[in-house]
């Protein structure tokens, strides 16, 4: 079972220009990853506290909404994250040029 | 259509009245006859069966009583009369046939009295108003009974729609006065407008449009709890990570156990942790357990199956979308930042996003300066190659000049500059070109590259030969090092030498003859097709393909005259004058000086026109002082040919395209500077008038005064031949040749326009320029009744428009000011659009509109025709008018004639005077001198009248007409009367007068009312007399006693007039015998005779 997990976060990094994929689960501890551990621990914290930022702010504007994705584009790489309850899927992506 | 009759419900028929009488105090009593015709109430004497009811004396009744006693029939109410208080007694007869006796009703009381006369009363309005009714029917509702049908069908119905009529009037005959409204003066323009006690000029300085960013956006706030993590054991379990996989590591056992039961992923995992377990092993920090518990505790939970369940399951949710999302960011860059591409690649891709003109360059040169542009033209082959001429007065612009500059001394000291400018050199003139006079008007030849025609002010036209001159100027010296050494050592040497020939000044290569060329100001000039010639006799003919192509241009003058110029110097020996002057001196000239030196040189001060268009009428001194004027371009098609040296421009060459003998169109289309329009041709003599040049008087098609200002532009469609458009004053109008008489379309503007152009691109698109400073585009297929767009292009007027004939990426519109500088502007893509179905489109709104127009007419001559009478009035309106203006043609004539006259008389009595010898031989010198000059001239003076004669004739045909014309005019009023009697005679009886009186219409209350006064007077007055009886004192015997003291008086005298009386006697015996005393005694006897005649009189009273 955990292999298809397994699978689907390196079927993902194998797309062109993937940096990494990394699994948070709902404590903030990255629990799958393909980028280095502190890196992922540092995307894993920072990104926890802005998917509850970001959720508090959908929910706020409208109480029936919720946050489903959020995208964060940069100069230089694009920020993917997809919240859930339990887990949050990030991965982070260098554009095309 | 007849509606069905609907039947109301009958009324509810009204209850017939009877009236009661049966109330107290009406009694029944049978009456006799004789008692009948005592109280006077006899059946069909007194009274009637209609009205029964009569008053009957009282007294008459008690009468009866007392007469009859018992036998009465009035006895049994005897009491009851008695005790009745009134005069009169009401009764009523009672209609009854059932018995022989007359019943009648007694009212005994005024109660029962009152109401037999009410219900009587009653019961005859009735009776009445049911006679009424019986003789006066009331109208009823209206029921069908199927006649309607007939009626119905001879009522005309209009059975086709209505028609549309759009109403033109001729030309606005009035500006109507605008209604003042209130402006906000600080959000126009114009809203200010400062009147200074000095002449100045006003330029308008147009506000920048500025973009500001007033978007309402929040101030920036630095928290740093943004960033600040939710776990903030994180920021530092990177080392206690480390230090948890290290712990792993160190006890060993926890990561074997996770490999066995985790899997790959747990592998991947602590492979990381692994190695960066190794990188910080230096690291020897304690670890911190309480910080590391939750991992622990995540890693334990991670190993529960449902768990790796639960994370599956959000992986398999989250995959594709992930997926997708990854691989769309792999092919394209969504969030591609497309401002800046759009501000740098703005002019390579083609968007149709702005109608506005941009600057590109402007030309002004100081040789310029207060001078306006008079025209500008770009070259027809050569790209970005413009000419202008600058003169002081432009058409569309009005001046107010305090002084007016002498004329001579600027003809002779003024500059008149003529520039060739290139759009890649905004600073200086290319070349700059010498003329004469000032040149109002400039061609380039279009199918000869090198030839540029002006006209001048005084009427002639310069030719310039441009070939080389350009690339003269352009031509940049390569020397080599010693040449240029020697070259400045040379010139160092001959500091006194002055360069005299620039190369930059062209000098007119020919000038036209003074001598036939127009004689004012030239303002138009327009090429003839080249496969035609016009012959000197005004003959055009077309010219076979081996022949060469002629080049013949018309140019327009203010003097009302267009000639036709051939600019050919094969024949110049056909223009006779003088011969090219042939220089003896060098036999032949360095071929180093020929080698610039124009062909057209031999038609200097030698060229003059071949023939004469005059714009007038045979017989009338006025002509059209032409402004503008169109003719159809020339069928010539140019195509690139790149060179091997193109200074920033690109060449083309030009071919002609063949035509047919129907391609001729030698109709023209003449603007003048009073705002006629004309359309005008010529048809040619059939032989040569001996003139110097043939002279013609124009054939005009109709004239149309449309515009309120000066022409200053008449330009042909460049696509569609057959339009043509005007502007002067504030109008601007297009016209057809198919129509006569009037435009096609025309608009007025609010601004006067100064010039137009149509575009080269599209055929509905025209550019005017406005003296307010604005282009107005106009795009007649979009909307004709405003311009699309309108830009401001200057703070001042303009005063001309002119675009770039040849093809560019970008292309150049050039817009003049009256500033005198002469501006560039790059065409927005979009009017840069071709498109083959613009000129079928065009076309097809052009007929629908000529349509409209014709239909229209036709109406309008339909409706006259069949409401002549309308005309009538207006021709009879006229025709007094005209009237009038004879006779005061006529008093004018009169006073002309006895002018002569006494010119005459006064010439006989000169006549008469004794001629001495000294004048008799100056008389025969002149009269000598007379006939040498016309022998000279070979003037024959038979002949002139013989050729004169056709002449006179016409004149005198036309005088006879006019005469003709006039008397019917004069009796237009009789004509008038007498058609109106024969057709409308009931117009002409005219409704009785009403008699004058002063008498009030009733004739009878006024005698009454007289007599009635009369009457009041006569017995007020009868009144006064009776109340103030005169009394006047009178006793006879005072009287008498008066008289009897008078007597008394007298007879106191008496004696002594006894004596008298007998010696009177006694002398009249005596006169007798002495007749003597005759006379004296006469004087006596009368004087006694009148005293006898007092005493008898007094003795008589």
């Amino acid at each position: 079972m955990a292999n298809e997990a397994e699978e689907t976060v390196r079927k993902l990094s194998t797309h062109k220009g993937v940096a990494g994929v990394i699994i948070v689960n709902g404590e903030g501890i990255p629990i799958k990853t393909t980028l280095d551990n502190h890196v992922s621990v540092q995307y894993a914290g920072l990104m926890g506290s802005l998917i509850d930022k970001a959720k508090s702010v959908v929910r706020d504007l409208d109480p029936t909404n919720e946050l489903t994705f959020l995208r964060i584009r940069s100069k230089r790489t694009e920020i993917m994250v997809a919240p859930d309850k339990d887990f949050i899927l990030i991965v982070v992506q260098n554009p095309v040029d | 259509m007849a509606e069905e009759p609907t039947a109301p419900p009958p009324k509810p028929r009204r209850k017939r009245f009877i009236p009661n009488y049966n109330v107290d105090g009406v009694h029944r009593i049978a009456i006799g006859e004789e008692t009948q015709i005592q109280i006077e109430i006899v059946m069909g004497m007194d009274i009637t069966p209609q009205c029964p009811w009569k008053l009957v004396s009282k007294d008459k009744i008690m009468e009866t009583i007392e007469v009859g006693g018992e036998l009465s029939e009035f006895f049994p109410l005897k009491a009851e009369l008695e005790a009745y208080t009134q005069n009169e007694v009401l009764m009523g007869f009672i209609e009854d046939d059932s018995n022989d006796l007359d019943e009648f009703y007694v009212c005994v009381t005024v109660e029962a009295k009152d109401h037999c006369k009410f219900q009587s009363d009653k019961f005859l309005k009735r009776q009445a108003k049911k006679l009424q009714k019986a003789v006066e029917k009331k109208p009823r509702p209206w029921t069908s009974l199927g006649s309607e049908i007939e009626i119905i069908e001879l009522i005309p119905i209009n059975t086709r729609a209505f028609l549309e009529l759009e109403i033109k009037t001729a030309f606005p005959t009035a500006y109507q006065p605008e209604k003042f409204c209130v402006r906000d003066t600080s959000s126009v323009r114009d809203g200010y407008i400062e009147l200074t006690p000095y002449r100045q000029r006003f330029n308008c300085v147009f506000q920048r449009r500025i973009d500001t960013g007033a978007q309402a956006n929040p101030p920036r706030i630095t928290r740093h709890a943004q960033t600040e993590l939710r776990y903030p054991q994180n920021v530092w379990t990177q080392s206690i990570a480390d230090a948890l996989g290290r712990g792993f590591t160190e006890t060993g056992g926890g990561g074997d156990t996770k490999r066995e039961k985790g899997g790959g992923v747990d592998e991947f995992f602590d492979d990381d942790d692994d190695d960066d377990s190794a990188d910080s092993e230096p690291e020897k920090e304690p670890i911190d357990e309480v910080a590391l518990k939750p991992y622990r505790d995540a890693i334990k939970r991670m190993r529960r199956a449902s768990y790796v369940k639960l994370m599956t399951n959000f992986m398999t949710t989250k995959d594709a979308e992930m997926d997708s999302i990854i691989t769309l960011n792999t092919v394209m860059d969504i969030y591609c930042n497309d401002y800046p591409n759009l501000v740098t690649q703005k002019a390579t891709g083609v968007v149709y996003d702005s109608m506005t003109f941009e600057d590109y360059v402007c030309f002004t040169d100081v040789r310029a300066k207060n001078k306006y542009v008079s025209c500008a033209v770009f070259h027809p082959m050569w790209t970005g190659i413009v000419a202008i001429s600058y003169a002081d007065a432009s058409p569309a612009v009005m001046n107010t000049l305090s002084t007016r500059p002498d004329p001579i001394k600027r003809a002779v000291y003024g500059l008149n500059p003529v520039m060739i400018w290139s759009h890649i050199d905004s600073l200086f003139p290319k070349l700059y070109l010498e003329a004469p006079r000032e040149v109002k008007v400039l061609s380039f030849c279009p199918f000869n590259e090198n030839i540029l025609i002006g006209g001048c002010i005084n009427g002639q036209v310069v030719v310039w030969d441009l070939t080389n001159k350009l690339e003269n100027v352009e031509k940049i010296e390569v020397l080599t090092e010693t040449r240029e050494r020697y070259r400045i050592a040379m010139n160092a040497h001959m500091g006194w030498m002055k360069r005299i020939s620039d190369k930059a000044v062209v000098p007119a290569t020919a000038l036209s003859n003074l001598m036939t060329n127009h004689y004012g100001a030239v303002t138009a000039i327009e090429w003839f097709s080249p496969n035609f010639f016009i012959s000197q006799t005004g003959f055009t003919e077309l010219l076979t393909a081996d022949q060469k192509k002629s080049s013949i241009f018309f140019t327009g003058s203010e003097d009302g005259t267009i000639l036709i110029w051939n600019l050919s110097v094969e024949n110049v020996a056909v223009f006779g004058g003088k011969k090219v002057k042939k220089s003896h001196r060098v036999a032949r000239r360095p071929s180093g000086l020929l080698v610039d030196v124009s062909p057209f040189c031999v038609l200097d001060r030698v060229f003059q026109p071949s023939y004469k268009i005059i714009l007038g009428v045979t017989g009338h001194p006025d002509t059209l002082a032409l402004q503008s004027l169109a003719m159809t371009p020339c069928p010539i098609t140019y195509t690139y040919t790149p060179k091997p040296i193109s200074r920033g421009r690109k060449y083309f060459t030009c071919s002609i395209l063949p035509q047919k003998e129907e391609d001729l169109n030698v109709v023209m289309y003449c603007g003048s500077q009073h705002g006629e329009m004309r359309r005008i041709t010529w048809e040619g003599h059939a032989f040569n008038t001996g003139e110097v040049v043939n002279s013609e008087y124009c054939v005009t098609k109709y004239r149309c005064y449309i515009h309120d200002g000066i022409i200053t532009c008449t330009k042909k469609n460049p696509f569609l031949h057959h339009i043509t458009m005007t502007v002067g004053g504030k109008i601007m109008a297009i016209w057809s040749d198919k129509l006569l008489n009037r435009p096609l379309i025309w608009k007025k503007r609010p601004h006067r326009l100064t010039d137009a152009v149509w575009s080269l691109y599209k055929p509905s698109l025209l550019f005017i320029t406005t003296d307010e400073g604005n282009m107005e585009t106009w795009d007649l297929l979009l909307r004709s009744d405003l311009p699309i767009a309108v830009q401001t292009l200057s703070g001042t007027q303009l005063t001309g428009i002119h675009v770039h004939t040849l093809p560019l990426a970008k292309n150049i519109i050039g817009v003049s000011d009256s500033n005198g500088s002469f501006q560039m502007f790059l065409d927005p893509p979009i009017f840069m659009i071709e498109n083959e179905t613009y000129k079928a489109r065009f076309d097809n709104m052009l007929s629908r509109e000529l349509n409209v127009m014709q239909s229209f007419i036709s109406w309008q001559n339909n409706w006259l025709k069949h409401n002549p009478q309308v005309l009538l009035e207006i021709k009879r309106k006229e025709g007094a008018l005209l009237l009038e203006k004879e006779e005061q043609k006529r008093k004018a004539k009169e006073a002309e004639d006895q002018r002569l006259e006494e010119e005459a008389e006064a010439r006989r009595l000169a006549k008469l005077r004794v001629i001495g010898p000294a004048e008799r031989w100056t008389m025969i010198v002149n009269k000598l001198i007379e006939r040498t000059i016309a022998v000279k001239k070979r003037i024959n003076k038979a002949e002139l009248i013989e050729q004169e004669k056709p002449l006179r004739e016409l004149e005198a045909q036309r005088l006879e007409k006019e005469r003709r014309m006039l008397e019917i005019m004069k009796n237009q009023t009789n004509i008038f009367n007498d058609t109106v009697a024969i057709l409308f005679p009931e117009a002409i009886k005219k409704p009785p007068k009403p008699a004058k009186t002063y008498l009030p219409p009733d004739k009878g209350a006024v005698k009454r009312e007289y007599i009635e006064d009369y009457e009041y007077l006569k017995e007020s007055a009868m009144r006064t007399v009776k109340e103030n009886p005169y009394h006047a004192s009178f006793s006879w015997e005072a009287t008498l006693s008066e008289g009897r003291e008078r007597r008394e008086a007298l007879n106191t005298y008496e004696e002594y007039l006894n004596v008298h009386k007998a010696r009177l006697n006694y002398e009249v015996q005596e006169l007798t015998i002495q007749p003597q005393v005759k006379k004296e005694l006469k004087k006596r006897s009368k004087e006694a005779i009148s005293t006898v005649e007092f005493s008898e009189a007094e003795t008589g009273t």
